[in-house]
């Protein structure tokens, strides 16, 4: 719980340490060692165009060049929407206090996917009375962003059914009622790869 | 966007489509000029000019390394550093630095502490919503509110349908599932437990089914997920209330006389287990006073509502070490044979 996030309730602040909880955390991880036939052990890199130069990992850089083929620094560029009008940037969700002023239903809470879990460690305790939202099933919603940048996400604070507290990053989803007439194609179908070794004679 | 087999309670089955409804906020990096630059690879570094190869030229002595960087630059490729980058393979190399062409992949299985669990080949899943086996419902419901407090929806599918049968099989699902405020979980496989896999090799996900109803139309939803809410095991507790903060006056008047309401400490031990709180503590949290009232012997109503409800968490209890237990990392226990129950009224 190295950073920690200010939130304000009603006025009232509170100071939450926050830590990333990932399948890792919780149920553990899977590594791939790949090794070549000799025994040796393999590492991907990149074969350029030329098929003789090898690029090991962290051989490549990304770059912005203008139409001429001159480099832009990052710095330089501005971000636009897609109507091209400038985008204000947001300040890092860490550089003031969120205030948890708005609730939102569990469907509007559904139509977000979450890209990142934080589990909230609050040390001096939540005011009394978010505690009782968050105990009655209240979701808030507030905008967060990391680092800072042109946008951020939308974020939700609730409490988790083993009673620990969490504040979820997600990204938008629009799902729309659909009607009779709007019926949607079939995807074309996979060409068929079917193989003898698909034959299986464990079931007799 | 995939196809996808889907079959109801009552057995039948039908191919419809799940469509992504992510909706995906457009935003472009343009120059002072308001023209858009290209984004391009750059090459930065070879491995024949990397400190291994270089060290490895010179002997492993460093520095006569260092001596040959100052008179010759044996580090510097200035005919390719910097070029643009364009159709690039993905390739293996061993620490010669020779292309591989065929490789032995092994996984390493590590528990949430890093500690090594098992070795084996490395396994690719094969894809499972359009195959012959339809995707089915498993018969457990859980309540949208719960839902939300116990598992993480990564990623979501709306389900469409692709004629007029289709739309029937697909407004009933999702008029079902809307009366019964709940989703329904999903299983791929013959017994109808298994995972979603969308690609070959993919990440499996558990699938929720919800629906929504407006007049004729639906939404039918495919929440997909693959971890749980819930805390790990080596993390500290709590969410406590501000005592201070919590505490209106009239609370304090109706709290008997005794101690000092239990402080939380500014900071928790990180491996101990949960606090319990105490009835005072929850008293003076929640503001609530109705609640200090002697509780009284409950009907045989309640009594059996609360028995359903216990039954029920465990339905979750169970959906939920589903979730814990199916991943890429490690393997699915093998399912036991169970009908499923596919009646949503009997469920809730």
């Amino acid at each position: 719980m190295a950073r920690t996030l200010e939130f304000s309730f009603d006025g009232l602040p509170f100071r939450c340490g926050l830590r990333k909880v990932d399948r890792a955390a919780l149920y553990g991880s899977v590594d791939v060692e790949t090794r070549d036939a000799a025994g040796l052990r393999c590492e991907t890199a990149t074969l350029s165009q030329d098929r003789r130069t090898i690029v090991p990992s962290g051989g490549t850089a990304l770059g912005y060049m203008n139409e001429t083929g001159v480099w832009i620094e990052r710095a330089d560029l501005v971000a636009v929407n897609e109507r091209g009008a400038r985008l204000n940037t947001v300040a890092s969700s860490f550089d003031s206090p969120i205030e948890l002023d708005i609730k939102t239903s569990p469907d509007r809470f559904l139509d977000h996917a979450i890209k990142s879990s934080y589990l909230l460690d609050a040390p001096d305790g939540v005011p009394g009375a978010l505690k009782s939202a968050l105990d009655g099933g209240a979701i808030f919603k507030f905008d967060f962003s990391y680092r800072g940048g042109a946008n951020a996400d939308p974020a939700f604070l609730l409490k988790g059914a083993d009673e620990s507290l969490w504040m979820l990053v997600g990204e938008s989803h629009e799902p729309n009622f659909v009607g009779l007439a709007q019926t949607a194609g079939l995807d074309e179908a996979p060409a068929e790869t079917a193989a003898d070794d698909d034959l299986s004679f464990d079931m007799m | 966007m995939p196809n996808i087999n889907l079959r109801d309670k009552r057995n039948r089955d039908a191919l419809v489509r799940a469509d992504s409804v992510k909706q995906t906020a457009i935003v472009r990096y343009v120059d002072k000029d308001g023209a858009q630059p290209k984004l391009r690879h750059v090459l930065r570094a070879t491995a024949e000019h990397g400190i291994e190869t270089l060290l490895a030229n010179a002997g492993g002595d460093e520095a006569k390394l260092a001596a040959q960087m100052v008179a010759s630059d044996p580090d510097l490729d200035v005919e390719r550093i910097g070029m643009f980058l364009t159709d690039t393979s993905r390739v293996y190399v061993n620490t010669s630095g020779d292309i591989v062409y065929q490789i032995q992949q092994t996984e390493i299985v590590r528990d949430a502490f890093g500690v090594e669990k098992e070795r084996r080949p490395r396994r690719q899943l094969e894809a499972n919503v359009e195959s012959e086996i339809p995707i089915s419902w498993t018969g457990r419901l859980i309540k949208k509110t719960d839902a939300i407090r116990r598992f993480v929806f990564s990623g979501k599918l709306q389900i469409v349908h692709v004629n007029g049968l289709t739309y029937d099989f697909l407004f009933g699902m999702a008029k079902e599932l809307a009366d019964a405020e709940s989703m329904m979980l999903l299983g791929a496989g013959k017994a109808g437990k298994d995972p979603l896999i969308f690609r070959r090799g993919a990440t499996p996900y558990r699938g929720f089914l919800e629906g929504r109803i407006d007049g004729e139309r639906y939404i039918l939803l495919l929440h997909l997920s693959k971890l749980e809410l819930k805390r790990p095991a080596d993390a500290p507790v709590a969410i406590v209330a501000d005592q201070v903060a919590a505490a209106p006056a009239v609370v304090s008047i109706e709290t008997p006389v005794g101690p000092p309401p239990v402080v939380a400490p500014s900071t928790l031990p990180a491996v101990e287990p949960p606090k319990k709180p105490t009835v005072a503590e929850v008293l003076v949290a929640t503001d609530n006073v109705t609640t200090a009232e002697t509780p009284v012997k409950p009907d045989i109503v309640e009594t059996v509502v609360a028995a359903k409800a216990g039954k029920a968490r465990k339905s979750a209890a169970k959906v939920a070490q589903a979730v814990a237990t199916e991943s890429d990392d490690t393997p699915a226990p093998k399912p036991r044979i169970r009908k499923p129950k596919p009646d949503v009224t009997a469920k809730t």
